[in-house]
């Protein structure tokens, strides 16, 4: 609660936390607040601009822009949250075990891991995604498992922290297993860390889950999707330009408000972060 | 003091730090003067104030902390000027630093820059201030190596501060410091991070240094024992003020204010030098962002009475030339 | 210095390896048949067949590895399902496309965010130091195909100035190389800011100013002297994101390169053009890794001079 209390103080934190908020209700509640059916076909009203029925006009089959970028945030928000969680289970585990078990096991997968990390996430997604195929789940697991290697660090980090601490040695030295140590002593203090990262790479997700779909292997159509709905405005940008407004802005207000939150969200747990900026 | 015409005379400074937490009295009405070539001590524990002093006559004091407050008077052959007013990144203050008054600083290991050769962060510091060409300027830099004491300054001079002991990097500093030949060297504890032998080096390099440049050096330490071969003069800082002010024999026979018999009792012998702490008082030095009211020493003054709680003891003559802040040396409180 | 380009030149071969191992094991990781796979979809059952006996995918893994390795060290990455040349042919002109994009857009952001950093550090906390973290905040968390589809759409369309895609002449470099340029740019303006912060923190700064070192000189060469360690870094990270964000720029505005030749081959299943563009593309990164790293020992006297 006394993060509550510190995060409060910052205009910054309350401003685009409220936002953030407010696109989680909006993505919760995408079936019941679209003004029209996303998915319905009306070659009739194809390409109308922005107007009192259609706010954000309408695309190349009639569908009603706005209603789709409503349903899209639903879609971004559950691929980048199962993403995120994947990335978290395949991770944490990971780095937890190789950091408490140290040695050789530890030492190649550290190198393992730090050759992952030289490659940009994109490039880790598109080459998984070539496996897992371009589906919703083959994002999430592409996602997820491009963002694990930084999951696994951090991991590593607080565990081998925490093995130092004097009451994981004595369980150590009680003939406590490893499974045991793992979860009731050193899990306590690798939660807060894990949150900040995944708070902090939460635009991460977002950027390169509609970056795959702009390239047309990501979410796939006719579910709406922003990056996927940039793609296909791009045919018609000379003639309906205004059917990038609405993706457009939804991506960047969310990544906008992700990343803000975010930096609030570790200093509010790290202030001593905040004397440097 | 000495009879001759201060060099610097600093008169009620005040410099505050406005942070998020409130404003930090880091110095709090300051007077003192260091006339030419006489060493002035400047005794205090850590925090009181005596670095943001020093800073302040460099006029390096840099946002979020402002010179609220004073003067600070350089003399020079035909006028004065202000340090206190000057554009701390303007030309004026530019000239001054380095040139006619220099630093050298507690942490020998990270003052010098660890990109740069020794050498030419010598030669730099020479030709921001005198038209001579590099050549020239190199010579002089390997010269100041030597009569610093590095032995092999030549090679020296090509090497990195890495390459550098503690002691031979703070040598480096010092040879930097002088290198164009100030009238006030200030030297900000420049002996406390060092090894204890080393501590004794240095400390005879500055006074070897204090006879042949005929320099006025502003020598600040925590640690009264090392001002006692090294200072003319000396004032006791506490809490941003100056609690006591006299002579050095003056101040080493007849300490008058608590604070400064204080920092007697805890003058570490040699055996003990690890330790480093002044121990003989008791409690910690209080916040400086603190509202003062009373004598600022008095929450760990022993002889603390009523009328310190209350009342500014206020920095007032005891005897010709020694002046302390404290009540138990009035006539009549 | 000589030992650890030694070290780092014998690193790239346990790598590499590694990677051809990967791509061996795309071929079985992928669902479905790898001979169908080779052959396309719709290629007629003798010639899966004769694929199959060619590729030895009838033969026991191990035997299948060793061919494939051997291949793939001869510089035989297997031929196109569509234009049937070999792959090798296809991906190394499309290289130098993506490198001409990808060094041009990396030294449009240096040049941006050493400037727009150093700056914003010297007047920190300043109004200018302000518009410069917000606008470099925008930056962000503006996609590149969102940057790309304004910038094509305000300069190409409504103002008719820039052509939209291609390579053909030096005009057609201008959007794309901002595009991807831009983003890169705020990306490192952030992290060149805080490593300038830090640095102007230090205590040689203090004895610079000291010396009576003029402010520009102090952040110019004290400064950054020194933040140019974490920034070489920084640097070699921003140009693999750059790589990175080219695959997307690259389809944005039709460039003929390594990007949009991958990405294309995925969406038309052309197996062994993904293959040979992963491959390249894994060792074009530890390439850039390893001269980052000679860079930076070679920028850190510590490193160089010991
Ligand atoms: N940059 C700063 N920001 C805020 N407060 C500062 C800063 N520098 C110094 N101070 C304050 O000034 C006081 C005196 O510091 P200083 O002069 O360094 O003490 P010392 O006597 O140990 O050299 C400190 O206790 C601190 O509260
Ligand atoms: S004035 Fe009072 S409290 Fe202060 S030093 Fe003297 S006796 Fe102690
Ligand atoms: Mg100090």
């Amino acid at each position: 609660m006394d993060f509550f209390r510190r995060y409060k103080r910052d205009k910054v934190g309350i401003v685009f936390g409220a936002l953030l908020v407010l696109l989680y209700a909006v993505a919760l509640t995408a079936h019941w607040i679209t003004p029209a059916d996303p998915m319905a076909v009306n070659l009739r009203e194809v390409f109308s601009p922005p107007s009192s029925a259609h706010w954000l006009g309408t695309d190349q089959f009639g569908r009603d822009v706005l209603s789709r970028v409503i349903l899209a945030t639903q879609v971004t928000v559950r691929v980048t949250s199962a993403a995120c969680l994947f990335a978290v289970l395949t991770g944490v585990p990971i780095g937890m075990f190789v950091g408490y078990r140290g040695g050789w096991v530890e030492a190649i997968a550290m190198r393992l891991t730090d050759m992952l990390l030289i490659f940009p996430i994109i490039m880790l997604a598109i080459v998984i995604v070539v496996v897992a195929g371009p589906t919703e789940t083959g994002v999430v697991v592409a996602l997820g498992l491009a963002q694990a290697p930084t999951f696994i660090r951090i991991a590593r980090g607080v565990t081998l922290a925490a093995k130092e601490e004097l009451y994981v040695e004595a369980a150590i030295a009680a003939g406590s297993g490893w499974p045991h140590i793992l979860v009731r002593h050193i899990w306590p203090n690798i939660s807060t860390p894990i949150i900040v990262q995944a708070t902090l790479t939460l635009p991460v997700f977002v950027l390169n889950a509609s970056a795959l779909s702009y390239l047309g292997l990501g979410v796939q159509p006719p579910t709406p999707e922003w990056g996927q709905m940039l793609n296909e405005a791009k045919d018609h940008l000379i003639t309906s330009p205004y059917l990038i407004v609405g993706p457009a802005a939804a991506l960047v207000v969310f990544v906008l408000s992700a990343n803000l939150v975010g930096d609030v969200v570790q200093e509010t747990l790290n202030p001593k972060l905040k004397k440097r900026k | 003091m000495g009879a001759a015409e201060p060099l610097i005379e600093v008169k009620d400074l005040k410099v505050h730090f406005h942070t998020e937490d409130g404003v930090a009295r880091a110095v709090d009405g300051v007077d003192f003067a260091i006339a030419p070539e006489r060493t002035l001590g400047v005794v205090g524990e850590s925090g009181c104030g005596k670095s943001v002093t020093a800073r302040a006559v460099m006029g390096l004091i840099d946002a979020p902390g402002r010179i609220v407050q004073g003067e600070i008077l350089l003399r020079r052959q035909s006028q004065v000027v202000d340090i206190s007013k000057l554009d701390p990144r303007g030309r004026e203050i530019r000239g001054i630093r380095g040139n006619e008054i220099a630093m050298i600083f507690q942490e020998p290991m990270t003052s010098l820059n660890p990109v740069f050769k020794i050498g030419d962060q010598i030669v730099e510091a020479i030709l921001l201030h005198d038209r001579i060409g590099r050549r020239e300027a190199r010579e002089r830099a390997v010269d100041l190596l030597a009569a610093v004491g590095i032995p092999l300054p030549r090679q020296r001079f090509e090497q990195f501060p890495h390459q550098l002991s503690g002691g031979m990097r703070q040598r480096a500093m010092i040879a930097m410091a002088m290198s164009c030949n100030p009238r006030l060297l200030i030297a900000d504890e420049p002996t406390t991070a060092l090894d204890v032998t080393i501590q004794a080096q240095v400390m005879d390099l500055m006074n070897a240094l204090r006879r042949d440049f005929n320099t006025a050096i502003m020598f600040i330490t925590h640690d009264l024992g090392v001002i006692a071969g090294m200072a003319d003069d000396v004032v006791v800082m506490y809490l941003g003020r100056i609690v006591e002010s006299a002579p050095v024999r003056e101040i080493f026979h007849h300490p008058k204010h608590p604070y400064t018999r204080g920092l007697m009792g805890s003058i570490p012998s040699l055996a003990d030098w690890g330790a480093r702490r002044l121990t003989a008082i008791e409690g910690v030095v209080p916040s400086p962002f603190a509202e003062r009211q009373g004598c600022g020493f008095a929450p760990r003054c022993p002889h603390a009475m009523e009328i310190c709680r209350t009342r500014d003891p206020g920095l007032e003559d005891v005897a010709p030339g020694h002046a302390a802040a404290c009540f138990l040396h009035r006539a009549a409180p | 210095m000589i030992r650890l380009i030694v070290g780092r030149l014998l690193f790239m071969v346990p790598a590499a390896l590694l990677i051809i191992t990967f791509l061996f094991a795309l071929f079985h990781l992928i669902p479905g048949d790898p001979a169908v796979m080779l052959a396309g979809d719709n290629a007629p059952r003798s010639v899966v067949d004769g694929i199959r006996e060619a590729y030895g995918f009838d033969q026991p893994l191990h035997i299948q590895y060793g061919r494939y390795m051997a291949k793939v060290l001869q510089g035989d990455l297997g031929i196109s399902n569509y234009t049937r040349d070999p792959v090798v042919n296809s991906v190394i002109p499309r290289i130098i496309n993506t490198a001409q994009l990808a060094f041009l857009s990396m030294l449009f952001a240096m040049v941006v965010s050493l400037l727009l950093g150093c700056v914003s550090a010297m007047y920190w906390n300043r109004p200018l130091d302000k518009i410069v973290t917000i606008v470099s905040l925008l930056g962000i968390c503006t996609p590149v195909f969102v940057t790309g589809l304004l910038a094509i759409y305000f300069f190409s369309i409504y103002l008719d100035w820039l052509p939209i895609s291609g390579m053909s002449s030096w005009r057609h470099f201008i959007l794309p190389v901002i595009t991807l340029g831009a983003f890169q740019a705020a990306v490192l303006t952030r992290m060149v800011r805080s490593c300038m912060v830090d640095a102007l923190g230090k205590d040689y700064i203090t004895t610079a100013r000291a010396k009576g070192a003029p402010e520009l000189l102090v952040v110019f060469k004290h400064a950054l002297r020194n933040a140019l360690l974490p920034i070489v870094t920084l640097f070699g990270l921003g140009l693999g994101h750059t790589l990175g964000g080219s695959v997307v720029t690259e389809t944005i505005f039709n460039w003929p390169g390594l990007g949009r030749l991958m990405v294309n081959s995925i969406l038309t299943r052309d197996l062994p053009i993904t293959q040979g563009s992963i491959f390249f593309f894994a060792m074009i990164f530890i390439l850039v890794n390893l001269i980052v790293d000679l860079v930076y020992a070679w920028v850190d006297p510590r490193i160089r001079y010991d």
